[in-house]
């Protein structure tokens, strides 16, 4: 049986860690990189991903590395959504491809759990 | 021109791949680590498995961090699912309760000709766009 709580703590966690990763790919874009750990950027998009790992800890509690781990691709949705919607970066059909092969791989991972 | 931005994008994927290998680790040591917390005693948490967690997962971050200087997010991110790989092959060796099936390699054998399919398209479209002459 599926711990719901988990996957709740692991839908949190990947949405926080990837905001934290679209900060950090912006900071990149605009900083050299000693630069980028000294601005706002960087410790957002540290904060951010820092945060979400007592999610991703406690899921692991509940539930075994091999369910949890899978789940935590939800990160290529909201990074891909961040990505297109905020750096204004284009979509093409291998992406699109890549990114349904790496869910379905989730998905196959999950059953298998 | 096209050879330099192909190998600049095929330079950020294996900075990417080499992430990879650092965070799988760094969620293994974390797995160790938690396994080893004892119910009500936080500091149960600071044993070497779980601290090494950490390092590992912030060497992981910095080289992330030098690919993202030098690539598309929506193409070097998604490569982070090559992780599934080396955690589904390391996991069940570790772990008594964890074992890989049929479901399970599919699973990896898709991610692994996704991520490789997001490569090769990436390095080629920047060939396509690159001027001629």
């Amino acid at each position: 049986m599926v711990n719901l709580l988990a996957v709740l703590l692991v839908v949190i966690g990947s949405w926080a860690g990837s905001y934290g990763t679209f900060i950090l790919k912006k900071g990149a874009n605009l900083h050299t990189f000693w630069q980028i750990f000294r601005t706002k950027y960087f410790w957002w998009g540290v904060f951010l991903n820092a945060i979400s790992i007592p999610f991703y800890i406690i899921a692991l509690r509940l539930e075994q590395l091999s369910f949890v781990y899978p789940l935590v691709s939800i990160n290529y949705i909201w990074t891909t959504w961040f990505s297109v919607k905020y750096l204004g970066e284009k979509m093409d059909r291998w992406k699109y491809l890549s990114l349904i092969g790496i869910i379905m791989g989730m998905v196959l991972i999950g059953i298998g759990s | 021109m096209e050879v330099i931005i192909t190998r600049t994008q095929k330079r950020a994927i294996a900075l990417m791949v080499l992430c990879t290998i650092f965070t799988s680790l760094g969620q293994i040591l974390w797995k160790l680590g938690v396994n080893k917390y004892i119910s009500n005693d936080i500091f149960s948490l600071l044993n070497i498995p779980f601290v090494l967690g950490f390092v590992s997962y912030g060497l992981g971050a910095v080289l992330m961090l030098i690919a993202f200087r030098r690539g598309e997010l929506s193409v070097l991110y998604p490569i982070v699912a090559t992780s599934y790989i080396w955690v589904s092959i390391i996991s069940p060796r570790l772990f008594p309760d964890d074992f890989m099936n049929a479901w399970k390699w599919s699973g990896v054998i898709v991610i692994l000709i996704s991520v490789s399919i997001l490569g090769w398209a990436s390095s080629r479209k920047k060939k396509e766009e690159a001027p001629h002459g």
